[in-house]
């Protein structure tokens, strides 16, 4: 291999790292450049805009036919306990899982997604994710988990 | 053998070996392979979150470096595709096309040795299909385009040759 190919090469590389870098510390979404933790990768909705949903709102709407309840977190913490009605799709097996959530899911109907409470941002990633997918009727249920089971509703087995 | 036979195979091999190093072709290449790139590249850059969960789900990566590697790779196919088809910088541009071709063989190939089942996170969102022999294949047949521009390119309607060119009448 030539020393031109190698040099331009290394030019190119040097140009993609130094705009790769900048679009990074100027973004409002920007990814830490060192992850530590899986649960760590994380990005905004479309926007910065989440849609969400509050306790009340999925009490409101809870066992309504045509909503999707999806729990995010581990298949484990499913099958110990979840909201009645929730399916289980962890937010690690999202790609795994989508051609079949997308054959049986349509893309007009509502879902709302939930993970352990406040502090976990996998069910707005996971949110993210669909809304990138094409549903476009995507909601976060933000306590999560945790606030459910606060508010002594009922639990599934 | 046939002597009429063998002079006719041996002219359809010369044949299809012009077609294959014709500066023509190499151009057509050019732009197959820059359009490919560029596109590839966009949504990578717009989220490059959804890019990092794909790169992580083949497990080839440690954690640490994963972020990274979602950062500066869609950038890299982005200036290489655009390069590419400008003819500016293109034998890097091509010799790193190859490099990230040959990354991609890799890491689907291993994924699929490995038994891991999942979606390539090549041409996100809109395409998102299962790794597999297919797959494998398309691949393939790119690093052949990828391939025959690296060693037959003649800069045909290159930036590259129309600096050449000025700088060499500017003396």
């Amino acid at each position: 291999m030539n020393k031109k190919k190698l040099s331009e090469g290394a030019i190119i590389f040097l140009i993609a790292v130094s705009f790769a870098l900048l679009t990074n510390l100027f973004r409002s979404d920007g990814l830490p450049l060192v992850q530590i933790k899986p649960a760590s990768v994380s990005f905004s909705t479309k926007n910065n805009q989440e849609s969400t949903v509050s306790f009340e709102v999925l009490k409101g709407k809870f066992k309504k036919p045509g909503i999707i309840l999806i729990d995010v977190r581990s298949p484990q913490e499913f099958k110990k306990e979840h909201i009645p009605w929730a399916i289980n799709i962890s937010y690690h097996e999202f790609s795994e899982k989508l051609p079949e959530i997308m054959k049986q899911i349509s893309f007009s109907q509502e879902i709302i997604v939930y993970c352990g409470g406040i502090e976990c941002s996998d069910a707005k990633n996971m949110a993210f994710l669909l809304n990138a997918k094409g549903y476009k009727n995507v909601k976060v249920y933000k306590g999560g988990w945790g606030e459910w089971t606060q508010n002594n509703m009922s639990v599934e087995k | 053998m046939d002597p009429k036979q063998y002079v006719g195979g041996k002219m359809r091999e010369g044949f299809i070996k012009k077609i294959i190093v014709h500066p023509y072709a190499a151009l057509l290449g050019r732009i197959v392979l820059g359009i490919i790139f560029i596109y590839a590249s966009f949504y990578k850059i717009l989220h490059p979150g959804i890019f990092a969960l794909a790169a992580m789900d083949y497990k080839l990566l440690p954690l640490f470096m994963v972020n990274l590697f979602a950062l500066i790779l869609p950038w890299l196919e982005l200036f290489s595709g655009i390069f590419l088809l400008l003819g500016f910088l293109t034998e890097g541009s091509i010799l790193i096309i190859n490099l990230l071709i040959i990354m991609f063989l890799f890491a689907k190939g291993s994924a699929l040795v490995r038994g891991i089942d999942i979606n390539c996170g090549c041409l996100l969102p809109w395409v998102v299909p299962k790794i597999s022999i297919r797959l494998l294949l398309q691949d393939l047949v790119i690093f052949f385009v990828a391939l025959q521009v690296f060693f037959c390119d003649r800069k045909v309607l290159s930036l590259d040759k129309l600096i050449r060119r000025s700088a060499q009448s500017s003396k």
